[in-house]
């Protein structure tokens, strides 16, 4: 199957500004990324804060710029530089979802606003008083939402208010940065479910979160971040049960879970004294692989800052 | 309001920390919301106790108002009984006697950025708990930081008390945070969410952190989450709390997997369960209510729940214990737990 959306060798740094940068060589946030995701499917992308994920989709759609590599959608190389014209197949057709659903939709405008100047954007012979009933339905919201604000609904409403503004222009492609971290785990599980009604349609996904547990039960495929690199990627299935880099291990191992209680304290402790004293290590249950813990060690925790 | 109901009894067989019995908490106003309706139960010493529910469901109202954090113009507090550690405490109008709060009970709140002020050095937020409570100089206290700093596991502690909040990342403001709550060592620790802003690997260890600090001070721990994954790995024991009303505790490993009311099995049920990926993820219909709703003459959870008979919408049920060690406030109990499990 040929891929909706993919992206080769995508490399970019965040400038580094004043006065002292200019002999530093800035960290790179996306090191040689190659993602690709087919029509239908979800694409998974986990990793720690820092590691690239969100810089990833931002450098998709373009909000980060002066990168190396290409991006393609339907085939086609997407040069964010060229003019709106040339961009509209490609901003229409890939759709950006945020964590913070009520930071992403305007506090001052109704929802039928809203979500009106989305579907004013694409052409459609149906007139927006049929289309925003299907909108809204699509998501499990109806009619009663548009004559209010944002702050009028909970969390999750906002989140699915966020994803019909996004269907507005028919996209082929979502972009879904964290979109069901803030949210309760009740919730997030009805999240869930709409996206996989809306992956029955055909959409593709790709699909943000430090939530392995999530990606188990919505990705077809997962590619794990480390320190802006592709470090390992496969089918979700496999890299959850037979996980590769000892860092996807680890990210597996601190995942909350209803079995092997104690564990998780257990292996944090473990990773924690593999920092400092290898040697010291005490026997536990049901112990990380020997790989792990030394992965664990070398991980770079992002919690010390220069 | 129910007094022949059952009390959520202890697991533990130490004598309780803090009781609390028929806590109400409601917003003042033209038309007062009752948003913590008639809670009871007992921390034991010592052990680690999960207060589980969804956004709006009260349970960090009702932690703030045992701990006497509650602004008393916006919100009244009620009750029939709070005593800690043997000592009765007024529900309303006074504050907490001196010490209460900081020597007695720490708190750690869910958002590590905005509870730290960013223009005053880490050290020296650290080292005030010790000048307004123990009335040291700044020298001395800021010594005592460095040792608190050092205590729960920040590299180079005492090089780091000059640093400001800007220079930590989140998860080390969330240890500083706990460093400042447990400085004076409480007996009653409350964290209020103190992993939901982290990183999956960050927060089992700053859960680590918490639970060997409990071991190591032998304090109570009472820890508000939504994440059942969470309570499972960390609480002894566990509260869950729905639209201001508790529905079901007690030990937490019987309640994960043989909870007797239909809410907590939708919790479980709607968590994404990474070692049985085959297991559906199954959401529970519907919103939580409006915080405040009249839950009076009717069970809060029918219109979500997939046990609901006639009674359940004009009765409230009252929390019932079938065993020694958990109690549930659902009629059709006995017909949730012959149903197999998803």
């Amino acid at each position: 199957m040929s891929a909706m959306l993919e992206t080769r060798g995508l490399s970019f740094a965040y400038p580094v500004a004043g006065l002292l940068s200019s002999g530093r060589a800035a960290a790179k946030a996306l090191d040689d990324v190659s993602i690709r995701v087919e029509p239908g499917r979800v694409l998974g992308i986990v990793g720690e804060s820092g590691s690239g994920k969100s810089t990833l989709l931002r450098a998709i759609v373009g909000l980060n710029r002066s990168q190396s590599g290409e991006i393609r959608y339907r085939g086609d190389i997407v040069d964010h530089a060229a003019g709106r014209h040339r961009l509209a197949p490609f901003r229409a057709g890939v759709q950006m979802i945020f964590q913070d659903p009520g930071g992403s939709l305007n506090p001052f405008k109704t929802i039928r606003q809203t979500l009106s100047a989305a579907l004013a954007r694409v052409p459609d012979r149906a007139a927006p008083g049929e289309r925003l009933p299907r909108l809204l339905d699509a998501v499990g919201m109806n009619e009663t939402a548009l004559d209010r604000h944002p702050s009028e609904f909970s969390g999750g409403q906002l989140q699915r208010l966020a994803i019909a503004r996004a269907l507005a222009c028919n996209p082929t492609v979502l972009l879904c940065d964290e979109p069901t971290s803030a949210l309760d785990v009740s919730i997030q599980a009805q999240i869930l479910e709409l996206f996989l009604a809306l992956k029955r349609d055909g959409r593709a996904f790709v699909f943000v979160t430090h939530n392995l547990g999530v990606l188990g039960h919505v990705a077809d495929t997962i590619a794990v971040m480390h320190r802006g690199r592709v470090i390992e990627s496969g089918p979700a299935r496999e890299i959850i049960t037979r996980p590769q880099q000892a860092y996807t291990a680890a990210l597996i191992a601190a995942s909350p879970r209803l079995a092997n209680r104690g564990v998780l304290l257990d292996n944090a402790r473990l990773r924690l004294r593999g920092t400092q004293a290898p040697e010291q290590v005490p026997p536990v249950a049901r112990p990380l692989s020997a790989a792990a813990v030394t992965a664990a060690a070398e991980l770079d925790r992002g919690e010390v800052l220069p | 309001m129910s007094g022949a109901a059952a009390i959520l009894p202890p697991t533990s067989n130490n004598a309780p920390l803090l009781s609390v019995r028929g806590l109400s908490v409601e917003a003042r106003g033209p038309a007062p919301l009752r948003l913590v309706d008639d809670v009871s139960f007992d921390l034991p010493a010592g052990t680690t106790t999960a207060l589980v529910g969804e956004s709006g469901s009260g349970k960090s109202l009702t932690a703030q108002a045992i701990l006497g954090l509650l602004n008393r113009d916006v919100y009244q507090v009620s009750g029939t009984e709070l005593t800690f550690q043997g000592a009765a405490l007024a529900f309303d109008g006074r504050r907490p006697p001196k010490g209460f709060q900081g020597q007695l009970t720490g708190y750690v709140m869910q958002d590590p950025s905005s509870a730290l002020d960013p223009t005053m050095t880490i050290g020296r937020q650290i080292a005030a708990m010790f000048i307004v409570h123990r009335g040291m100089g700044m020298r001395a206290a800021l010594r005592e930081a460095a040792r608190m700093l050092d205590f729960v596991r920040i590299p180079n502690a005492a090089g780091r008390l000059g640093d400001y909040p800007h220079q930590f990342s989140g998860g080390m403001k969330q240890r500083v945070l706990i460093a400042m709550a447990v400085a004076l060592s409480p007996r009653l620790l409350v964290a209020d969410e103190p992993t939901t802003a982290l990183d999956v690997t960050v927060q089992a260890e700053i859960l680590a952190l918490i639970d060997d600090l409990r071991a190591e001070l032998d304090m109570a721990v009472l820890i508000i989450t939504h994440d059942f994954g969470v309570v499972y790995q960390c609480a002894d024991r566990v509260m869950v709390m729905y639209a201001g009303k508790l529905l079901e505790g007690g030990d937490t490993v019987q309640i994960t997997e043989q909870g007797r009311h239909p809410y907590t099995r939708g919790l479980i049920g709607s968590i994404p369960d990474i070692d049985d990926l085959d297991r559906p993820v199954v959401a529970i219909p519907g919103q939580p209510p409006r915080p405040g709703t009249n839950w009076a003459q009717a069970c809060a959870f029918h219109p979500r729940c997939g046990f609901t008979v006639e009674r359940c919408r004009i009765e409230t049920p009252q929390m019932e214990a079938p065993d020694a060690r958990s109690a549930v406030r659902c009629f059709e109990w006995p017909r949730v737990i012959t149903e197999a499990r998803p």
